[in-house]
């Protein structure tokens, strides 16, 4: 939902707005210009999430496999044709995925059946994977200053 | 500079003395949601000497987690129930944009430290003293306590939509916060939409009657000002509504404020909290709608999160603190999976 080169532009802006006028020593103002330059340096090089992304699409190509031979109707048919695309974008395939397991889930096949373990397992293995990337949040830093 | 200029304009007419004047203007990093700024007040009240005022005034922002904001409700709630609890005295509202830029109040200052949820660097919670906690606990769930027993009802409060009772309240605050969400036009996420369903069953086994009372909605370690095991001041009232009151006893226990400790707040267990705030008079507390709203709880920060993510995204606000809910989602996650009983409790 947001692009990375946003918040990059947003961290730079900071730095160079918020900061830097705020800064004396005339050597961390050359250590922020040369953050600000690699910064800059970034845009438009650098893809949010990597490996766990490649990860929750296998896992998501997996589940809806899965749903596919299951599930009848227009969604049964978008769940079919997603198994059959497998050379969509990683991104394409996360989207698209994403949105059909929400389809899956207000269609009522997480409440029980068959195929409500196989939902919950993806959640439950893709939100344990991207937790364990996370680091301590700082928050008493950041509100305190 | 300006804004200097145009405060201490607004004190000469609201003391009605044009030597009226303003020392020690600073802007404060605390709180994700209104601008807040600190300041002291010297004006001389009908003729006497002069006095001095240490005040605080919160400022709408222009975008950020909250939007659409309107702070008229929260400064009738905390003009309402001053007196009945610890709150801070407001001494003006103005609603006019023109004066600073956007409405804002202005609030007296109040002496005291703000406790946050986050444990010591070694991973013991930050007030050390058990028994210190445990006080300031009691004293918190007390004054929680009073603020759901207040009578509303013949109070400015009562202009406030009132739900029917609390199925009627648990309905109002997931579809609130389900159109934090969807105005947020978030990527698919198959976890909120899953909390979204499980809501919606558990919605029509709560019962329809109950208390409906003035819930905070943002009642927490990191909202209050305290001095030693006492509540100086109880702040942030920007999501105070009439609702459930477990509504607060869940958010103020989520595991959102346990840091990586097992105690609510940072401060005692689930369970001591939930028996002081039924022992200082507060409503019993039902597991049902406590674990609906326990799970609300995850849900309502993610789309607060969201919302601050699409301000920023889409260049509403250039606060770079609204980046951090990017990568700070999967902690949401993780606390909505345990709520859904779906990944393992993490505090046993």
């Amino acid at each position: 939902m947001i692009e990375t080169d946003r918040i990059l532009d947003g961290l730079a802006r900071t730095l160079e707005e918020a900061v830097l006028p705020a800064l004396d020593s005339g050597f961390a103002r050359g250590q922020l210009f040369a953050v600000l330059e690699v910064l800059g340096s970034l845009q438009g090089q650098v893809q949010w999430g990597g490996m766990l992304l490649e990860n929750e699409a296998d896992a998501l190509a997996t589940l809806i496999g899965q749903a596919a031979a299951s599930t009848g109707g227009e969604l049964g048919e978008r769940l079919r044709r997603y198994a059959e695309s497998g050379d969509a974008t990683l991104a394409d395939r996360l989207h698209e995925g994403r949105a059909l397991v929400c389809a899956l889930i207000e269609e009522g096949h997480a409440d029980d059946g068959a195929l409500a373990a196989g939902i919950d397992a993806y959640l439950a293995n893709d939100t344990i994977f991207k937790a364990m990337a996370l680091r301590p949040g700082r928050l008493a830093e950041i509100s305190q200053g | 500079m300006e804004f200097a200029d145009s405060l201490q304009r607004f004190l000469v007419r609201m003391t009605g003395d044009p030597q009226a004047s303003i020392l020690e203007l600073k802007r404060h990093t605390e709180g994700f949601s209104l601008e807040t700024f600190s300041f002291t007040a010297s004006w001389r009240d009908g003729g006497e000497a002069a006095v001095s005022h240490h005040l605080v005034l919160r400022r709408q922002p222009a975008a950020g987690l909250l939007e659409p904001y309107d702070l008229g409700p929260q400064v009738t709630a905390m003009r309402a129930v001053e007196g009945v609890l610890a709150v801070p005295r407001v001494r003006w509202f103005e609603e006019d944009p023109s004066v600073l830029g956007a409405p804002f109040y202005v609030m007296d200052f109040v002496e005291g430290d703000v406790p946050l949820p986050v444990p010591g660097p070694g991973g013991e919670p930050s007030i050390a003293d058990p028994a210190e906690r445990d006080a300031l606990a009691r004293d918190l769930t007390a004054n929680l306590a009073r603020l759901h027993r207040f009578d509303w009802k013949d109070s400015p409060v009562a202009a406030f939509e009132a739900p029917r009772g609390v199925r009627d309240a648990a309905r109002r605050q997931l579809e609130l916060w389900r159109g934090y969400y969807e105005r947020s036009r978030p990527e698919p996420s198959p976890m909120l939409v899953r909390a979204f369903r499980e809501l919606e069953r558990r919605l029509v086994r709560l019962p329809e009657d109950g208390p409906v009372c003035v819930v905070h909605g943002d009642f927490r370690t990191g909202n209050f000002l305290r001095q030693g095991p006492n509540v100086r001041a109880v702040l942030d009232w920007e999501m105070v509504h009439l609702g459930d009151p477990l509504e607060d006893v869940a958010w103020a226990t989520s595991r959102l404020w346990r840091g990586q400790t097992r105690l609510a707040g940072v401060l005692v267990t689930c369970e001591r909290f939930r028996h002081l705030y039924e022992e200082a008079g507060g409503y019993p507390v039902d597991r049902d709608r406590l674990a609906y709203y326990d799970l609300l709880s995850g849900v309502k920060m993610a789309a607060i999160m969201l919302t601050g993510l699409r301000a920023f995204a889409d260049r509403r606000t250039e606060d770079v603190r609204m980046a951090i809910f990017r990568h700070q989602l999967a902690g949401m996650n993780i606390i909505i999976a345990e709520s859904l009983g779906i990944v393992p409790g993490l505090d046993g």
